[in-house]
C-alpha cells in the first residue's frame, strides 16, 4: 500500500504534552501531520473507551501523552493513566489486537524535541504496520 | 399425507440451495442450536428440541440497515429475493404469524414485508416437549401445520410430509413422495397424543384476560421482579418481541440502522423531558407480561406468547414466564 | 451441599439477632430443581432451600435491600467477596449485614446438568452433593453423576471457597488457590489465532447486556456503552447533549461487541469477585470469564494486587511498575 497515510490520534494533557507539542511547533521542529492531537485536561481523564472508540472510527494508532510521573498538575492523574494503559494494552494483546498501535508517552512542556521525535518514530512504525482493520467500524 | 424415504429436510435444503434460495436452518453451535444461513445440507443438525435464539432474525434481524447515507440518502439495502427457513418448530411458525400482524397489519413495514413475502417455511413437528415448553397451554399444537408451506414429521426415522400451501406443492413436486398408509396415519396420531402428554408445564389461561386486568396494581409484580436484573435476554430471545430502536452510525457518511430494543432497559421508555413512565424494574417486567398476555390479547385477540420457553430457560435469575402467569392472583384486595 | 447444610442454614436463620428484618437466601423454583435468590421474612425460614444448584450471587439483591434494612444473607465464598467489595465501595454497610457463610465446594453448571441428567427437570425431587457425586433423586429413582462432570468451570479456579468475612460459618473452611493455568495456556496461541477465537466468540454475542446487568460490580445507573448515554434532564442544554461522547451504539458485530466487552471488563480491574455470574447469565454461553480472568492475572502479576486488599485498586498508587 504505497499511499497509505496512517491516522494517529494523540490524547495530550493540557499541562505538559500539549504544551510540549506547542513547543515543537514554535521551535519549528517537524513531526508528521498524521498526528491529530486532542487536548484533554489530564492524561488521567482519558477513558479506555475513547481509545477503543478512536480505533473504531478508523485511527491506525492511538497515543496517550501526559506529564512525567510526579509532575502531574493534578498530582496523580498520570498514575491513573498508566494503570489504565497497562490494563487496556494487556487486554488488547490478549484478544489478538496489535497492541503496538497503542502507546503511552511521557512528555513535559519543555520536551518539544522529544515529542516530535517520538511522534515521527511512532508514525513510521504505524506506516509499516499498515491500516488498522480489526476494530474499524464495519458498514455492511 | 405423504411419506418420503430419505431425509426430506436435508434433501430439501440441497434443492433450495440449487434454486438459489437463501436458506436458514438449525446449526449446532457448541451446546445449542441456532438458525443460520447454511451453504450446504451437511452443516445442519435437526436433532434439537428448539433453537437458542428464535428465528425472528430471518425477517427481523438484530441490526438492519435501513438506508446508507452520505450527503443524501445514497442507497437502500438490497433485499434477498428468495428466502427459506427449514426445520422451524410450530411455536416459532406461530411467532412469525404473530409478527406479521405487527409489521403488516394497518401499517406495512416495507423491510419486513420484502423478506416475509418471499419466505418459504418448512416446518418440523415436535416429537417431544422440552423441559421449558408450554405451547399446548397457549393454544398451539406442537404438530400444527398452520402457517407452514410444508410440515415434516419424523416418525420412527421415516419422514412424513404434509404439503400445505401452493408454494409447498411446487417444491414437493421435485421429490418422490408416496402416499402414507393407514398404519402410518394411525402411528402419527399416536405420536401426536404422546407429544401432548410429554408436556411437564401447564399454564392456566382460563379467564386470563379478566385476571390480568384485575391484578395490574397487585404487589405480586414487585415480588416477581425481586431478582430481575433488567437485562434484555428474555426479549431478545423471544419470537414475538418486536420493539426496535433506530439510530445512525457514522457522522457524514454512514448507515441508519434498525436494532432490537428491549422494554426491560430503563432507557427504552425514557422521554427527553426526563420523564420515564416505567422507571422501576418491576414496572418494566410487568409490562412484558402484560404485553404478551393482556395488551395484545385486547388489541389483536391473540396471546403474544407462543410457549417456546426460551425466556424461562435463559433467564439468568430464573424468572419463569409459565410460573409467573400461572400464579397471577385472581383475588386482589 | 446436602440436606445437612440446609438444616444448618435453617438452624442459624432461626436464631438470628432480633433486628434482622430480611433473610436473603435461596428458594427452590416450582417447576425445576434450581434455586433462585429470594427475600424472606425471618418467620419464613421453612421456605429456604440450598443445593449445588444455588448458583446465583445474592449480592445484587442485598445491595438494593441493605440500604435501609438489616439483612441476613446466605453467602458462598464468592458472594461474600462481592459483598466485601461493595462494602469497600460504600454501597453496603457492614453493620447492616449478617453473613451466614457457606464453605463452598463449587456449584453445578446448570447447562451441563441439564444435558447430563436423565430425568425431566420437573420430575426431579432433590439434588445433593455427597462426597464427589451429585445425587439426583426423582420419583424413587436415583442418578449419580460425578461432580467433576457438571461442576461450573469457573469454580475449578476458585480463589475463595470460604468467605473471609462472616458472622457464622457453615462447613469446614476450604483453601482457595490462585491458578491462571488456563489463561497461560490461551496466551500461548498466536495473535491471529487469539483474534479469530474472540471474533468467533463475539460474533455470537447478542448484546442483551445480561453480563453487565447481572454483575454485582456493575451498579452504575448509566453505562458508558448504553445505546444512549445522554444524561438527559430538562436542564440539560442542547449543546451539552450534543457533546456527550457516544462510545458505542447498538451495532451488533463481532468487533463492536468486543469493544463493549473490553470496556465492561476494564471497569472490573481489581474488583471482580470471581463469582462467574456473567458467564452463567450469558444466553449465548460465551466464555466471558476468560477476559475477566486475564485482567485478574494482570492485576496479580503486574501490580501485585489482590482484590481482597482494603485499599481499592485504582487508589493504590504505590503498585505501579517502573518506567
Amino acid at each position: 500500500m504505497e499511499d497509505f497515510e496512517p491516522k494517529i490520534i494523540t490524547f495530550a494533557c493540557n499541562w505538559c504534552s500539549y504544551a510540549g507539542a506547542d513547543l515543537a511547533g514554535t521551535s519549528r521542529l517537524k513531526y508528521p501531520p498524521n498526528v491529530k492531537i486532542i487536548r484533554v485536561m489530564c492524561s488521567g481523564m482519558v477513558n479506555p473507551a475513547w481509545v477503543l472508540r478512536a480505533f473504531r472510527q478508523g485511527a491506525d494508532g492511538v497515543v496517550i501523552a501526559g506529564c512525567h510521573p510526579g509532575d502531574c498538575h493534578y498530582t496523580v492523574g498520570n498514575y491513573y493513566a498508566k494503570k489504565r494503559y497497562i490494563l487496556l494494552k494487556e487486554l488488547l494483546k490478549f484478544v489478538g489486537f496489535d497492541d503496538e498501535r497503542f502507546k503511552l508517552l511521557w512528555a513535559s512542556a519543555s520536551e518539544g524535541k522529544l515529542f516530535a521525535e517520538e511522534m515521527t518514530a511512532f508514525t513510521e512504525k504505524i506506516r509499516e504496520m499498515g491500516r488498522q482493520e480489526k476494530l474499524r467500524r464495519k458498514i455492511e | 399425507m405423504k411419506v418420503y424415504s430419505g431425509n426430506f429436510l436435508k434433501d430439501v435444503i440441497t434443492r433450495l440451495l440449487e434454486e438459489g434460495y437463501r436458506v436458514y436452518a438449525p446449526v449446532k453451535e457448541g451446546n445449542y442450536h441456532v438458525f443460520r444461513v447454511v451453504k450446504s445440507a451437511d452443516e445442519t443438525d435437526f436433532d434439537y428440541i428448539n433453537t437458542k435464539k428464535s428465528p425472528k432474525e430471518v425477517t427481523f434481524p438484530e441490526n438492519e440497515v435501513l438506508i446508507k447515507y452520505g450527503e443524501w440518502v445514497e442507497e437502500l439495502p438490497e433485499q434477498p429475493d428468495r428466502l427459506a427457513i427449514v426445520g422451524i418448530r410450530p411455536c416459532d411458525v406461530k411467532g412469525i404469524r404473530l409478527m406479521d400482524r405487527v409489521f403488516l397489519e394497518d401499517i406495512t413495514d416495507p423491510y419486513y414485508e420484502a423478506k416475509r413475502k418471499n419466505l418459504l417455511i418448512i416446518g418440523y413437528a415436535c416429537n417431544q416437549a422440552g423441559d421449558y415448553c408450554f405451547c399446548s397451554s397457549v393454544g398451539i399444537k406442537p404438530y400444527s401445520s398452520e402457517g407452514v408451506d410444508i410440515l415434516v414429521t419424523n416418525l420412527n426415522g421415516r419422514q412424513i410430509v404434509e404439503v400445505v400451501s401452493d408454494a409447498g406443492k411446487e417444491l414437493a413436486a421435485n421429490f418422490e413422495l408416496t402416499d402414507a398408509s393407514a398404519e402410518d396415519i394411525e402411528a402419527k396420531k399416536e405420536l401426536e397424543k404422546k407429544v401432548m402428554e410429554s408436556f411437564t408445564r401447564k399454564v392456566d389461561t382460563e379467564n386470563l384476560e379478566e385476571r390480568m386486568k384485575r391484578a395490574f396494581d397487585s404487589d405480586y409484580w414487585r415480588e416477581v421482579a425481586t431478582n430481575c436484573i433488567s437485562c434484555g435476554t428474555c426479549t431478545y430471545l423471544c419470537p414475538t418481541c418486536f420493539c426496535f430502536d433506530i439510530f445512525d452510525d457514522g457522522e457524514l457518511k454512514g448507515v441508519r440502522i434498525r436494532a432490537w430494543d428491549s422494554c426491560q432497559f430503563p432507557l427504552h421508555t425514557l422521554e427527553s423531558s426526563s420523564h420515564n413512565p416505567r422507571p422501576e424494574k418491576w414496572q418494566r417486567l410487568r409490562n412484558r407480561f402484560y404485553d404478551k398476555f393482556y395488551y395484545m390479547l385486547v388489541r389483536k385477540g391473540e396471546l403474544y406468547c407462543v410457549g417456546c420457553g426460551r425466556c424461562s430457560a435463559a433467564c439468568p435469575v430464573g424468572i419463569d414466564i409459565a410460573e409467573v402467569i400461572d400464579n397471577v392472583p385472581s383475588e386482589v384486595e | 451441599m446436602n440436606a445437612e447444610t440446609l438444616e444448618r442454614i435453617k438452624e442459624e436463620c432461626r436464631k438470628l439477632p432480633a433486628e434482622i428484618s430480611y433473610i436473603v437466601g435461596f428458594v427452590r423454583k416450582q417447576s425445576e430443581p434450581r434455586e433462585v435468590v429470594a427475600v424472606l421474612k425471618p418467620d419464613e425460614v421453612d421456605k429456604l432451600s440450598f443445593s449445588p444448584l444455588s448458583f446465583n450471587n445474592p449480592a445484587r439483591t442485598v445491595m438494593e435491600l441493605a440500604k435501609d434494612n438489616k439483612v441476613a444473607v446466605i453467602a458462598k465464598g464468592c458472594d461474600a467477596r462481592a459483598l466485601k467489595q461493595l462494602e469497600k465501595e460504600e454501597k453496603i454497610e457492614r453493620e447492616n449485614l449478617y453473613i451466614i457463610g457457606i464453605s463452598c465446594p463449587g456449584v453445578i453448571d446448570y447447562r451441563k446438568f441439564r444435558n447430563t441428567v436423565k430425568f425431566r427437570l420437573a420430575e426431579i425431587d432433590s439434588v445433593e452433593l455427597i462426597g464427589d457425586e451429585v445425587v439426583v433423586k426423582a420419583g424413587g429413582e436415583e442418578q449419580r453423576i460425578p461432580f467433576s462432570e457438571v461442576i461450573f468451570e469457573n469454580c475449578l479456579y476458585c480463589e475463595q471457597p470460604t468467605p473471609k468475612d462472616y458472622d457464622v460459618l457453615i462447613g469446614e473452611p476450604r483453601e482457595g488457590k490462585v491458578d491462571f493455568s488456563d489463561i497461560e495456556e490461551f496466551e500461548k496461541l498466536s495473535a491471529e489465532e487469539r483474534w479469530s477465537y474472540w471474533m468467533d466468540v463475539f460474533s455470537k454475542c447478542i448484546r442483551c447486556h445480561a453480563c453487565r446487568q447481572v454483575c454485582p460490580m456493575c451498579y452504575c445507573n448509566e453505562c458508558l456503552v448504553d445505546p444512549s448515554n445522554l444524561a438527559v434532564s430538562p436542564m440539560t442544554p442542547a449543546e451539552e447533549k450534543a457533546a456527550y461522547p457516544r462510545v458505542l451504539g447498538r451495532t451488533v458485530n463481532a468487533a463492536d461487541n468486543l469493544i463493549y466487552h473490553i470496556v465492561r471488563v476494564m471497569h472490573h480491574a481489581g474488583r471482580c469477585a470471581g463469582c462467574g455470574e456473567c458467564e452463567r447469565a450469558c444466553p449465548m454461553e460465551l466464555p466471558l470469564r476468560k477476559l475477566e480472568r486475564k485482567l485478574e492475572k494482570v492485576v496479580y502479576e503486574v501490580f501485585n494486587y489482590s482484590p481482597d486488599e482494603e485499599i481499592p485498586f485504582l487508589s493504590k498508587l504505590d503498585i505501579l511498575p517502573e518506567g
